[in-house]
């Protein structure tokens, strides 16, 4: 049996120190934890559901190992949608663009989304099917979604222009 | 090089099972604070269902959308389903809920009408959590207080009970002759794709679809389902299959690497929705299901486009690339000898 | 004794750490490919010595006429590289479609050739570069050809105590990268090919490397191929030959993904997109279909 070891790591922006088994994956870690939002689909890097922020890039946290987490920074759909203000307005354009249906891929395509605006992407919608291109929907065919990324991309660049 | 080409489908297909009684029920209470509880057996998979019969039902008993709360989902306490499947849910337990929400509405209004002293419950409005005499509108009262009148000063508490079952008929053994559905909904596609004569991919450029679910309940949702149809349909027809192992038996691509849905690089880059709104009278509403003709046409108009296209004529799905390939091949074969 | 998890602090540490665990140490950085294994159940005890955090093996950059490549740079870092864009189009293509944009983040150069999948999208690239593979061991370090880094399915010519610290090669802006999947993104290549041609007066392909990845147990060069190519213009007859001569280079096999036959036929097209591509002949000029 392997032993677990303390992963210290920022969740959410708050300091968190879990016990992890060696073998384990950061999406595992997480759920035992109490942070459901991050979901479980195929554990195989396919489907894109686990998706988190990992040191502010979108990964894929069923093949990111727990242990390799120490010392870095996390973020889940929860948090960046309650606490980011990028997020706060990502999240209010999916539900107003009716970006969700049965909503099992929405948390990666939450994360994804907040990859895609926080590193600067634009109001384009080649370039935000393409960034999703890792997220697996089976409900929505992709509109609703890239709508919900496209018209907050707009707004930030409205407020950025003044 | 690529090859263009369009290709159309079209489609009918009924709401409900096919020749036989498939109910729906719904069970509905108000709470004193003017809330009610809808307890419909169909269950939401996903496609909104819930909204939609808490719509209906808002709509039916006058009440705000705020008030009312679906419960489905728990065999434990929903009332009897056939289950979320033939296009049946709008329509089926659409009624349903209608029709319960009607029972509900005729109990508040006479409740209201003894208290308000009207003679008649027909000269009473309600809507929007209200309910006013016709002609004096000033003269009102809340939802929460009919029925709250009605339980504890005339001893009913408010709740109804109802189902809908579709009029079918079983269809003959001898000669095929019923009645086994009650509506139909009406669709039509419209695909434009290139072929990589190299590759054999096939790449969906456009894409129109246009439904026929007479009224919409939730024009959002009703798009949102056909977006969602047609990637099921670009998957259908292009790139899903499972493939056993003849020899040991067995599913030889079990993952979502190797049985293939399509991505959102793999959706047409233009998609257009449209519905042409005809209101069905047997439905709640003037609604019908939009469902499963949203993903149905897709793969043969896909596959009438590749034709367009090629020429070549692919009769089994999915048209992987293999498949167009190998077709082009023996096109060629066929014009050289 | 189950798993063990290390992080290295540096490289000596990563290379002290393989040495004391010899058979048992498996390298892990974007945890890609190790996860899914683990997940699979395809992964035998081991002590796992992490070098995510080795920032010495996260670098691009050209110095002496190579391009230096460290095994612990993502593919999502290539992707955006201008220095790629501009002297080697074969990588920057391959990284651009490489599995999706979130695993791109994780993945990593190195891990992609040590986990020696027959169609490693960075493979071909590699290959048509003749691109070297610096290995490191606790007690120094040997270089060795990629083309002979490759063994076998899964397997390289990494020994015990041994890991890929850098990769590099001669830069050349008329190189391309072509790749047929099963959809457009997520997809594991059924053919992925990449031509390097040093282009002479008149066009002429003063020597050409060729490399195609899952038609064979490893990435191969097409030498074949190569042979019919070099010293011609990328005209229509030589392609036309090259393509015929490539058959005898692959040995493809049908798997779930796509048959021998469907392999043998898109390998021999997507060769003449790859050298035109890499030529800088537009795919719809005169000659493109044949």
């Amino acid at each position: 049996m392997s032993q677990r070891v303390a992963v210290s790591f920022k969740i959410n922006g708050k300091e968190v120190t879990l016990l992890a088994l060696p073998e384990q994956s950061l999406l595992r870690l997480l759920r035992e934890n109490g942070y459901v939002e991050v979901k479980c689909g195929c554990e195989e890097g396919d489907c894109g559901t686990c998706t988190v922020l990992l040191d502010g890039l979108s990964v894929k946290s069923c093949v990111t190992p727990a242990c390799a987490c120490e010392g870095h920074e996390v973020w889940t759909a929860t948090g960046l949608s309650l606490q980011e203000r990028i997020g706060q307005l990502l999240r209010n354009n999916f539900a107003k663009y009716g970006a969700s249906q049965c909503g099992f891929c929405t948390p990666g395509m939450v994360v994804t989304g907040m990859n895609y605006l926080m590193n600067g992407g634009t109001a384009d919608r080649h370039a935000i099917r393409a960034a999703i291109s890792g997220n697996l929907c089976r409900c929505t065919g992709y509109q609703k979604i890239i709508d919900a990324i496209y018209y907050t991309a707009k707004e930030l660049q409205e407020e950025a222009a003044g | 090089m690529i090859k263009k080409g369009i290709g159309m489908a079209c489609m009918f297909y009924p709401n409900g099972s096919t020749g036989k009684a498939n109910p729906a029920g719904v069970f509905i209470k108000m709470n004193h604070d003017g809330t009610a509880v809808v307890n419909v057996g169909a269950t939401d998979i996903g496609q909104g269902s819930n909204t939609c019969m808490a719509q209906i039902a808002a709509q039916e008993m006058g009440l705000k959308l705020s008030q009312v709360r679906v419960v489905t989902g728990d065999t434990e306490v929903t009332p009897y389903d056939a289950g979320t499947g033939a296009c049946r849910v709008t329509y089926i337990a659409g009624n349903a809920v209608q029709k319960t929400a009607g029972r509900v509405k005729e109990q508040l209004l006479n409740a209201a009408a003894r208290k308000m002293g009207v003679i008649h419950s027909g000269q009473l409005v309600i809507e929007d959590g209200e309910i006013f005499l016709r002609y004096w509108p000033a003269k009102r009262m809340t939802i929460a207080e009919a029925a709250t009148y009605s339980e504890r000063v005339l001893g009913r508490p408010i709740i109804a009970v109802d189902s809908y079952s579709p009029a079918t008929m079983p269809l003959d053994e001898e000669d095929g002759q019923g009645m086994p559905f009650e509506v139909s909904i009406y669709a039509t596609q419209i695909a434009e794709v290139e072929v990589d004569t190299d590759t054999g991919e096939v790449k969906v450029t456009k894409l129109v679809a246009v439904h026929d679910c007479g009224n919409m309940i939730n024009p959002m949702l009703v798009e949102g389902q056909i977006e969602g149809g047609v990637a099921t349909g670009i998957g259908y027809g292009l790139y899903e299959q499972i493939m056993e192992d003849p020899v040991k038996g067995g599913i030889l691509n079990p993952s979502l690497a190797t049985y293939q849905i399509p991505t959102s690089l793999d959706m047409p880059g233009e998609l257009i929705t449209d519905c042409i709104e005809i209101p069905e009278e047997k439905g709640p509403f003037g609604a019908k299901g939009v469902s499963e003709p949203t993903c149905n046409p897709t793969a043969p108009a896909i596959i009438n486009a590749i034709y367009n296209a090629t020429g070549v004529r692919i009769r089994d799905l999915p048209a992987t690339r293999e498949k167009v390939l190998f077709g082009l091949r023996e096109l060629e074969r066929k014009e050289e000898g | 004794m189950g798993y063990q998890f290390i992080t290295a602090g540096s490289l000596t540490h990563a290379l002290e750490l393989l040495e004391q665990h010899g058979q048992a140490a498996r390298i892990v950085c974007g945890g890609t490919d190790v996860m899914v294994r683990l997940h699979l159940k395809r992964l035998p005890e081991c002590v796992f010595i992490n070098i995510r955090e080795l920032e010495e093996l996260r670098y691009i950059r050209e110095e002496d006429g190579w391009i230096r490549i460290g095994a612990g740079t993502a593919l999502g870092t290539l992707e955006h590289s201008t220095l790629l864009l501009d002297k080697a189009p074969a990588l920057f293509q391959a990284a651009q479609v490489f599995a999706d944009p979130n695993v791109r983040h994780s993945a990593t150069v190195g891990g992609n050739i040590c986990n020696a999948s027959p169609s490693a999208d960075s493979a071909p690239s590699l290959l048509a570069f003749d691109a070297q593979v610096v290995i490191a061991r606790k007690d120094g370090q040997r270089v060795l050809p990629i083309r002979d880094f490759f063994t076998g399915v899964g397997r390289t010519a990494l020994r015990p105590g041994e890991m890929a610290v850098e990769i590099r090669f001669r830069p050349n802006p008329n190189s391309a990268f072509v790749k047929v999947g099963l959809r457009s993104a997520m997809a594991i290549s059924v053919v992925n090919i990449a031509a390097s041609a040093d282009l002479g007066q008149g066009g002429v392909m003063k020597d050409v490397r060729i490399a195609v990845g899952a038609v064979a147990p490893t990435p191969i060069r097409a030498d074949h191929a190569e042979g019919c190519l070099r010293g011609k213009r990328p005209d229509k007859a030589a392609i036309r030959e090259a393509m015929d001569a490539i058959q005898m280079d692959i040995k493809p096999i049908t798997d779930v993904r796509a048959s021998e036959e469907y392999r043998r036929i898109v390998t021999e097209n997507m060769l003449r997109r790859v050298v035109r591509k890499a030529c800088g002949i537009c795919e719809n000029e005169e000659g493109a279909d044949q």
